[in-house]
């Protein structure tokens, strides 16, 4: 059996130039620091600084009910049908990102660094 | 291809794109941190039937996904596959009439593919905070592009070989 040539001089070209551009673009996007979770919900946004929570406590909204604990945060229930914001389970460092489509939700953790002066 | 011929070969692809999307659906990668991504296999068919019978074939499969994700998973599932569909088919049926290798094409649909679902998502919900995850969703894309891509390049000359897609088609399968 002859071997095929998987990749051409482009192909790896491409592979490096968007990986590339995702890194960079993933640097810019989340910033370091502690971290702070961004609740978008239909448009609005809540931001929690994970790390100055002390007690656990729920959000609840009409559909879905999201869990904040110290330094980590997740959605807890939701009537959705594929569940995949439950799946996404407990989210703790800058870049996790969860959602919950079907509800117009998703969670993002960004660090205090792109933020300042964050209250709860 | 003979009558007979083609309905078999039609009818083997759509059942092959569903089972490949309920299969994929199953082995997501949304399980270890990485929500809504996907290994697209059932792409490999859509590129199929492109190589086959060029845009309309291509589009033909989309919309049997499109319509299998619209029974087993709800609309907002139709319409993300549908848009996503849609966009790579139309850019692949293009793609492929350039001088870029089947690799670059498979990973620069996918790419598109994700983009306008994620362009779709923030348009349904009205909220633009889903293009925060777009890097993480594009750099999946290359990796599953690639692995599609990789399938293709050893597949089609086996559906060559099979007189399933015609020798002169064969222009940039290399």
């Amino acid at each position: 059996m002859k071997s095929i040539k998987l990749f051409n001089f482009f192909d790896i070209f491409l592979i490096i130039l968007l990986l590339t551009a995702c890194f960079f673009g993933f640097k810019i996007f989340n910033k370091s620091g502690t971290p702070v979770a961004v609740i978008t919900v239909g448009g609005e946004e809540t931001k929690i600084d994970l790390n100055s929570v002390v007690d656990p406590y729920d959000i609840n909204y009409e559909h879905f009910s999201i869990r904040v604990e110290s330094g980590r945060i997740c959605f807890f229930d939701s009537d959705c049908r594929d569940k995949t914001c439950k799946k996404s389970g407990w989210l703790t460092s800058a870049g996790d990102f969860a959602a919950c489509v079907p509800n117009g939700a998703c969670i993002r953790i960004v660090g205090n660094s792109s933020y300042d002066g964050v209250t709860q | 291809m003979s009558n007979a011929k083609k309905v078999t070969f039609w009818g083997i692809m759509s059942a092959l794109a569903l089972v490949l999307s309920l299969f994929e659906s199953i082995i997501s990668p949304s399980a270890v941190g990485f929500p809504g991504a996907k290994l697209g296999l059932s792409n490999v068919i859509t590129v199929v039937a492109c190589f086959s019978s060029g845009i309309f074939g291509a589009i033909y499969i989309t919309v049997i996904k499109s319509v299998f994700a619209l029974f087993t998973r709800g609309f907002l599932a139709f319409v993300l596959s549908f848009s996503g569909g849609l966009i790579s088919a139309l850019l692949t049926a293009f793609l492929l009439k350039t001088r870029l290798s089947i690799v670059s094409v498979s990973i620069i649909s996918a790419c598109c593919h994700n983009l306008a679902q994620v362009v779709m998502i923030c348009l349904i919900t009205s909220t633009r905070a889903y293009l925060y995850y777009l890097p993480v969703l594009i750099a999946f894309a290359v990796f599953s592009g690639t692995v599609t891509g990789c399938i293709l390049k050893i597949i089609i000359p086996k559906f060559i070989l099979r007189g399933f897609i015609d020798e002169e088609k064969r222009f940039n399968s290399h």
